[in-house]
């Protein structure tokens, strides 16, 4: 603390209580000195006349008759007397002549050694200058009394003096008579008195002051501090006793301000705390819907494989959203897609999701007809939907041995198509969003695609984005950007309308899900991009033994297709095998295509002939393919090796 | 791939199971590196192989290198044997049915 409040009141009091006793001591110091001087006047004036009253007895010529040393001696004793009962100094007698003379007639003093001085310097007959005469003497000449103080300073020490007019028998100033009263005694007896008188004030004021002290201490400075401890020590997360404070007056009520203070920020934060636990309680919730939400739909999905191209993904906006896809191949050998969205956020919206998902995938395995699925699942929605939720839902069935696609709306954004070099929105029935009515009425449409055609399923998501601008994104910008750059796969398309939206809305926050699902016709061929690692050889042993059921040959081919990865995978230093696989006809065609370095397997002599006993250190691979496939085919295409066997199944 | 080893006097007859391929030949390979050096001859039996690649051709050879010759084929399937065949391994190793 810079300032203390005890350290300025101690200060102020102290300060209060010198000038105090500095002027109890002024008025005691006047008082004591104007009463020792009218002791000392009145005094030394007493003892003066009563000089004077002995003088007068014999007669002032008798006494300075020279002669006469008798009576001389003997009045000189009896004024010495007077001198030492009125405790002067120095009694004097003396005339003066002319105008500034004195003549001295006698002079005593109590103390031995003075006296010996004074009968000595100041006997009868001396003369001293005496210019000028003081106010006393002069008013003495004239038989008056003045009061002027006379202070000597001389060889005979310092002393007060007092005059007085020595008056003959018919009343005639004749002398003056001037008693001396000892300086220091005087000043002494003030002293003393003053500091008899003084003490017990000074005392009496220090302690009225200590005990103002003590006062404003107990009644002010402790509680304050008190109050200030309390409060620099203040923890909200508990309350604590009430605070001790020794009084009734203000400070009392600042104490209870305080705890009337605290006790409302305990309470004030109490209900913090609950209102946070409350809240993280929904957000841990909230969690838990968005993690089963993307437990239900994957933020991205990829697939390729009998003949169908998919790809897929999500971007929720910050809330868990109500959009989703699925992808899925039926029993029957067709392959199903479907998108959609529910008209719900938050965990009411993801648990509508997860149902309407459920159902559609259940129903859809089931029935394997689009429209037929969508009325009923409508019809289940209704039945088991109080909250008066709704899903608008596109979903689309392949066959993928010829492309034929029956697809259903309920009331979904209406789908890009991707056909014959062209893109357009495929008009289908706009249906309406499940869970509205019963018998919606849903009916199938048709259409044909050829190799390498396919679909652009989304939501509003995309059509919907805003930008800084405040525009939305539009159906126009999303045909545009697949009509500028058609899409050949579906990763290609879906990737391209994420970073074409995701660019759109650059600084904006996202709104809405952002759905896409991409699947193109691909007409029994597999294609998929594999690491240069062995472990992914399982996908093309996969892949092959999937596509050459029962077929005599499947392993042959295998055997094959492994010698050709293995090489790529050990000599090459590709960073990626683009592995593709057709089967139809009782043919397997299978296609490498790796990044790594120019090779050509089949240029080189036939190794069949190779020594068995350098066998070991390799180069049968080569050798084995060229027995076991039916062609083999390697050409360098826009720097890829790419390698096309060709099996009987 | 499983490879089970079985001892009867200095004979060794090791049991080759399953895919013989790249990712599990090593396993052959560490079997035969482990016989002990007084076996006096060594038997492959192939009875319940599914397929074989070149690197497990390459564990055949390395055997019959490391036996001086005393390699022993046993119970070839046939789709086992086509491969052996192409690979010329018919004319070089003592293969029985």
């Amino acid at each position: 603390m810079k300032h203390s409040i005890q350290k300025e009141i101690i200060v102020v009091l102290a300060l209060e209580l010198i000038a105090v006793i500095a002027a109890c001591a002024l008025v005691t110091y006047r008082n004591f000195y104007s009463s020792a001087l009218k002791t000392s006047r009145d005094d030394s004036r007493n003892a003066a006349k009563a000089a004077g009253t002995i003088i007068s007895e014999y007669g002032l010529d008798a006494v300075t008759d020279p002669e006469n040393k008798e009576l001389y001696g003997k009045i000189r004793r009896r004024l010495r007397a007077i001198c030492k009962a009125f405790e002067l100094d120095y009694l004097y007698i003396y005339t003066i002549e002319g105008n500034d003379e004195c003549h001295y007639i006698m002079a005593v003093a109590s103390k031995d050694e003075n006296d010996r001085i004074a009968a000595e310097r100041l006997g009868l007959g001396t003369i001293r200058d005496c210019h000028p005469l003081h106010a006393q003497e002069q008013a003495a000449i004239k038989g008056e009394i003045s009061d002027e103080l006379l202070i000597l300073r001389n060889e005979f020490g310092g002393d007060m003096t007092w005059i007085v007019p020595f008056f003959d028998n018919n009343g005639k100033a004749r002398a003056l008579i001037g008693a001396d009263d000892a300086l220091y005694l005087y000043n002494a007896g003030i002293t003393r008195h003053f500091f008899v008188a003084l003490i017990p004030i000074s005392l009496l004021i220090f302690i009225a002051h200590m005990v103002l002290f003590f006062i404003i201490h107990r009644r002010i400075v402790t509680p304050v501090k008190t109050i200030a401890n309390r409060m620099r020590t203040f923890d909200p997360s508990h309350e604590e006793e009430p605070l001790q404070v020794n009084s009734q007056d203000e400070m009392r009520s600042i104490a209870e301000a305080f705890e009337k203070m605290s006790h409302d920020i305990h309470l004030y934060i109490e209900n913090i705390a609950s209102i946070t636990s409350e809240r993280e309680q929904s957000r841990a919730q909230l969690d838990v819907a968005r993690k089963i939400q993307y437990g239900m739909v994957p933020a991205s999905f990829s697939e390729n494989r009998n003949g169908v191209d998919v790809s897929a993904l999500m971007q929720p906006a910050k809330e868990v959203g109500g959009d989703f896809y699925d992808a899925f191949t039926l029993e029957n050998g067709n392959y199903c897609a479907l998108i959609g969205d529910v008209s719900g956020k938050g965990v009411g919206g993801a648990l509508f999701m997860a149902l309407t998902k459920s159902i559609l995938r259940d129903r859809m395995k089931q029935i394997m007809d689009p429209a037929a699925v969508l009325n009923k699942v409508n019809d289940d929605l209704c039945a088991q939907n109080p909250e008066g939720m709704f899903a608008t839902v596109f979903v689309l069935v392949i066959d993928p041995k010829t492309g034929v696609v029956t697809y259903a709306n309920a009331g979904h954004n209406a789908p890009l198509l991707i056909s014959g070099g062209e893109v357009s929105f495929l008009n289908p029935e706009p249906g309406i969003a499940l869970g509205l009515f019963e018998d919606a009425g849903i009916r199938n449409g048709n259409l044909t695609l050829k190799k390498g055609e396919g679909f652009l399923l989304y939501t509003d998501g995309v059509t919907e984005a805003v930008n800084t601008e405040k525009a939305f994104y539009g159906a126009e910008r999303l045909l545009s950007l697949l009509k500028n750059n058609t899409p050949k796969e579906s990763s290609a398309a879906v990737n391209a309308v994420k970073n074409s939206v995701e660019e759109f809305f650059t600084g904006c926050d996202q709104f809405d899900d952002i759905t896409v699902l991409s699947l193109f016709f691909r007409s029994g061929e597999t294609v998929c991009e594999l690491k240069p690692a062995l472990e992914d050889f399982r996908i093309v042993k996969q892949t092959v033994t999937e596509k050459c059921p029962g077929s005599p040959n499947a392993k042959k081919a295998l055997l094959a297709c492994e010698e050709a990865f293995v090489n790529i995978v050990s000599y090459s230093g590709a960073s990626y095998i683009k592995f593709s696989c057709s089967a139809g006809g009782g043919i397997l065609t299978v296609t490498l295509k790796d990044n790594g370095i120019r090779f050509d397997p089949f240029a080189g002599e036939s190794s069949a002939e190779k020594d068995f006993e350098s066998f070991d250190k390799g180069g049968m691979g080569i050798s084995l393919i060229k027995q076991i496939a039916e062609k083999t085919e390697w050409r360098f295409e826009n720097g890829n090796n790419v390698l096309t066997l060709t099996f009987k199944i | 791939m499983a490879v089970q080893k079985i001892t009867k006097g200095t004979e060794v007859t090791l049991k080759v199971d399953g895919w013989l391929d790249t990712q599990s030949s090593p396993e052959l390979e560490k079997a035969v590196s482990e016989l002990e050096s007084n076996v006096g001859s060594l038997v492959l039996d192939l009875e319940k192989l599914e397929y074989i690649s070149s690197a497990g051709l390459r564990q055949i050879v390395a055997a019959h290198k490391k036996m001086n010759g005393k390699l022993t084929l046993r119970h070839v399937q046939p789709d086992i044997m086509s491969v052996l065949s192409m690979a010329g391994f018919d004319k070089r190793l003592h293969i029985e049915a």
